[in-house]
């Protein structure tokens, strides 16, 4: 009688079906082997199985409930997000406006100051001297003016005859 | 508890998991017992089984029902196992080759069954024969094996949580109870 191989013996143990494997059911010897590899994997399984079971999980499933207690604050977070990010949507344009505003109303300011400073720029002569620039460039309205324009010469005036510049 | 919901349209079911605290109750001891087998650290695989359902329960409305609740949490449970060997390397085989602790652990239930002790120490020296010949097989010749020997899952199961064909799993499997057998001792 020819014996199963060891790769025979192993594959029935495994489970997988390998021909000419129906010989274990003629054969003892066979069959002696494969109880013998089976009863060891049996043990195996108990020695695991009883090694686990006999573990206190209790700390570390009251870890997960609080952990997965914890995780749906996470939605909560999500909606302070979202909410942070419709503030700022809505508030930066505001920021922004405002901002525009005051710069338009600050160049303003420097436009009137920048025309201030023309003003005085193109002064003829320094601010205490205007009443005297006024009465210098102002047409002469003396007796003998008049009886000048009335004989037909013209105005003339201090500045016209080389005065102040 | 898993309430499955049917969309009238379409009769497609739409299965949710309602109930995350059930199901951490139902599959926290299988969850726990496959990565510690895995990776033989007791602190390390109640961290690894926390942090598995954890994301399980972040992930819970991206699963579709198209596998059991026990199929994806154990792909999770994969990944992360796989995870924490490959950052590990080095310590995880240290760990793994280093048997005394955890036989001594694992023989601990041989004592209270009836037995003579003639048959305790056999059994026991098979039962750590079988942890050292393991610690030996590859990454995806131990998950099979551990999935299909401790955990009971069928081949077409175990290809399903791990992204592999049938005869992938087939392969594996074989492989891995061949390095087993001859770990333990073939008598021929």
């Amino acid at each position: 009688m020819k014996h199963l191989s060891p790769e025979q013996i192993s594959s029935v143990v495994a489970g997988i079906r390998m021909p000419g494997d129906d010989h274990i059911r003629d054969c003892a010897e066979c069959a002696l082997e494969v109880e013998r590899v089976q009863n060891a994997l049996t043990l195996f399984r108990g020695s695991i199985r009883d090694w686990s079971d006999k573990l206190d999980h209790s700390e570390f499933h009251e870890a997960v409930a609080s952990r997965k207690a914890r995780s749906p604050h996470r939605a909560p977070m999500a909606w302070v997000l979202a909410t942070a990010a419709l503030a700022a949507a809505v508030a930066i344009p505001i920021y922004q406006d405002s901002k525009n505003q005051e710069v338009k109303a600050q160049a303003l300011r420097d436009a009137e100051l920048l025309n201030d400073v023309n003003a005085q720029l193109s002064r003829r002569g320094p601010l205490a001297m205007d009443p005297l620039m006024q009465l210098m460039t102002a047409p002469i309205s003396s007796p003998a003016a008049e009886a000048s324009k009335a004989h037909g010469s013209e105005t003339t005036t201090i500045q016209d005859r080389g005065g102040i510049r | 508890m898993i309430a499955i919901q049917m969309d009238s349209p379409d009769t497609r079911p739409k299965t949710e998991i309602s109930d995350f605290d059930a199901v951490v109750r139902q599959h926290w001891p299988r969850i726990f017992r496959f990565v510690l087998a895995s990776i033989r650290d007791r602190d390390a695989a109640e961290t690894l089984t926390q942090d598995c359902f954890l994301r399980a329960y972040q992930a819970r409305h991206q699963f579709r029902g198209d596998a059991s609740v026990r199929t994806w949490l154990m792909q999770i449970a994969i990944n992360l196992v796989r995870d924490f060997a490959r950052s590990r390397r080095i310590r995880f085989w240290q760990r793994v080759k280093e048997m005394a602790v955890d036989c001594a652990s694992l023989n601990d239930g041989l004592a209270g069954r009836g037995t003579s002790p003639e048959a305790q120490a056999v059994a026991k020296e098979q039962i750590e024969a079988v942890w050292r010949a393991t610690g030996n097989l590859s990454e995806r010749q131990r998950t099979v094996f551990l999935l299909r020997f401790v955990e009971d899952m069928d081949l077409i199961e175990i290809a399903n949580v791990m992204g592999v064909t049938e005869g992938a799993v087939k392969v594996h499997l074989f492989r891995a109870v061949h390095t087993v057998r001859e770990r333990i001792g073939g008598m021929r």
